[in-house]
């Protein structure tokens, strides 16, 4: 998220020639499929001298290169709703390029970012393609395992077990993003 | 001592189709202590003006100085980022930051600015004193978003103040109050400015607000400078039609001028309704077509001959007609007269007797006609 933040300030404010490029290259994830992308990776990182392959970072920047798209959607979307007077004021005020950030853009789009990480949290949550594709077997996610239990070990039980589980986390959490008091809060910050 | 200065300040913005000459060649010394006004119609370049002095804005060409030292300069490709100038901002929108409350807004200069490091201590102390310079004593808890706009302003106004700077700069701080708050809030303003002796940049598109304000007023058009002077000569001895026309309403006569040997700045121009003597800068020509501006409160109104005045030493134009329009204004009676072919403006006293086609004799002394170039 915080990635895409920045991404958003490069399309949004920097005012740089080359500035809405990241942007239009994380949508572009958005066409590719999940399995694509996971062996993209597998080829990339197993030819590059990086320790990567097989531990839980491969997975991790699969999840982010995918759901990318989503979040710098979000964060540029409220991040046009601020007016830039309010972070000139902070230039102003003496204030770094950094400390403006962090003072002032971050905290006005502290809603959406939550909601925007919540959602990217619940879709990595219930992800089985990547995972599957990029897991070894001493560090799995839980899509990855709940496959494995039903495929390969005929466990039902304890993979339903599981799915309940998950599903009562992604429950519990989407209707936390669509709580109306969040939006009251995103509102009351214009 | 200049605290100020822009050479040949010329901005340009590219736009999908093509290019905005924003601001061009603008050069202006403003001197320590002054209240500066940049004044003209939306669009003619003031808000780039002052982002370029503030340093929101590169310039494309010329040079800043402030404080003796160079900002920006094209020539020597040097600029000063925005948080290491030493200016406080007013801003149209105020800019008041949602998520903290008045104590953080104003603080938030002296806590993140590029300065040294303050103590707790002093840092409470100067936003409160910043606070009671702009009467929101003991407001420091307030929630910023639950203040009302004269209030707000307070606060963007203390956050500017609280670090003692060189300049302030201040972008139309006024326009997005009601009328009666926005007039109160002139009078502090500029008394405040004045007893701190700060220098500062006034943005305007209200020539009221800029005549009331200023030391100075530069007027723009079309991203250029057209007349930089006091409020009083803004008013009485506008360089052109646009100036005369932009401050307060101004009725115009086409004419060719004729200049008076004996005396300097007297002319006599022949106009539509008659031979008008006036006054004029020396570098009109005999012959030359000019506009002369006559202002509705210059003219007095008489319903009789016998009444039209004789007064030695000022020439006076008197001219007659019919009343067509009358319009009540409380504290003024404005009327149109039909003269020949001009219908010419007259504000004149509420109390006097008059009504729609009675036949008047207008009289304006030679001072008020002023020759403008065409
Ligand atoms: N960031 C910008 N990009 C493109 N054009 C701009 C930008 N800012 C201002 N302009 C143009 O520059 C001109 C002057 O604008 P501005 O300085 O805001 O005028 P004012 O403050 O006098 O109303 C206008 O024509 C405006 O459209
Ligand atoms: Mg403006």
């Amino acid at each position: 998220m915080i990635l895409a933040l920045l991404i958003a300030w490069l399309s949004v404010r920097s005012g740089f020639r080359g500035g809405w490029f990241p942007d239009r290259l994380t949508m572009l994830m958005v066409s590719v499929p999940g399995i694509v992308i996971a062996l993209a990776l597998i080829f990339v990182y197993t030819s590059l001298p990086l320790p990567i392959y097989g531990t839980i970072w491969i997975i991790i920047i699969a999840q982010i290169t995918r759901f990318l798209a989503y979040s710098n959607r979000v964060m540029s979307a409220s991040y046009l709703q601020i007016h830039c007077e309010l972070e000139e004021a902070s230039d102003i005020s003496g204030a770094s390029w950094w400390t403006t950030m962090r003072r002032i853009v971050l905290p006005i789009l502290w809603p959406a970012f939550i909601r925007g990480w919540l959602w990217v949290f619940i879709h990595a949550l219930r992800d089985v393609t990547l995972s599957l594709m990029l897991f070894v077997v001493y560090n799995q996610t839980i899509g990855a395992l709940m496959w494995q239990l039903w495929m390969d070990f005929g466990d039902y039980g304890f993979g339903a077990a599981i799915a309940v589980i998950l599903m009562s986390v992604s429950l519990g959490l989407s209707l936390l993003i669509a709580r109306p008091t969040m939006s009251l809060k995103a509102a009351e910050v214009k | 001592m200049i605290l100020l200065s822009l050479r040949l300040i010329n901005k340009t913005f590219i736009v999908e189709r093509g290019e905005v000459h924003a601001v061009c060649d603008v050069s202006l010394d403003i001197e320590e202590g002054e209240f500066f006004t940049l004044l003209g119609p939306s669009g003619c370049g003031k808000s780039t003006t002052l982002r370029c002095i503030a340093g929101l804005e590169t310039p494309t060409s010329g040079e800043i100085s402030l404080g003796g030292g160079l900002v920006y300069s094209s020539a020597r490709g040097s600029v000063v980022p925005v948080y290491q100038r030493d200016i406080g901002m007013v801003f149209q929108s105020y800019a008041i930051w949602p998520h903290m409350n008045v104590f953080e807004n104003v603080a938030y200069p002296l806590k993140y600015g590029s300065s040294n490091r303050m103590k707790k201590e002093e840092i409470r102390q100067r936003v409160s004193d910043s606070l009671s310079l702009v009467h929101l004593e003991g407001m420091e808890n307030r929630s910023a978003t639950l203040l009302s706009g004269g209030q707000q302003q307070r606060v963007a106004l203390a956050r500017a103040l609280v670090r003692n700077p060189k300049l302030l700069l201040l972008d139309e701080p006024l326009s997005n109050l009601d009328a009666k708050l926005r007039e109160e809030m002139r009078t502090e303003l500029c008394e405040l400015v004045h007893r701190l002796g700060i220098t500062a940049v006034y943005v305007t598109h209200d020539q009221l607000e800029a005549l009331v304000m200023s030391d100075r007023i530069a007027v723009m058009h079309e991203g250029r400078l057209v007349q930089i002077a006091n409020s009083h000569d803004i008013y009485n001895r506008p360089v052109n039609a646009f100036v005369a026309g932009f401050i307060g309403a101004t009725n115009f006569l086409d004419g060719r001028f004729k200049r008076d040997s004996n005396k300097g700045t007297c002319g006599v121009t022949e106009t539509p309704i008659g031979t008008l003597f006036c006054s004029a800068g020396a570098e009109f020509n005999d012959g030359q077509v000019v506009k002369i501006a006559l202002r509705p409160e210059t003219i007095q109104v008489e319903d009789s001959k016998d009444k039209v005045p004789s007064s030695p030493g000022k020439t006076m134009n008197v001219f007659e007609g019919d009343i067509e329009i009358l319009d009540f204004h409380g504290d003024s009676l404005v009327i149109r007269v039909r003269v020949g072919e001009e219908l010419i403006q007259v504000k004149t006293d509420p109390d006097q007797q008059l009504h729609v086609g009675q036949h008047v004799y207008l009289v304006v002394s030679q001072d008020h006609c002023q020759a403008v170039p065409f």
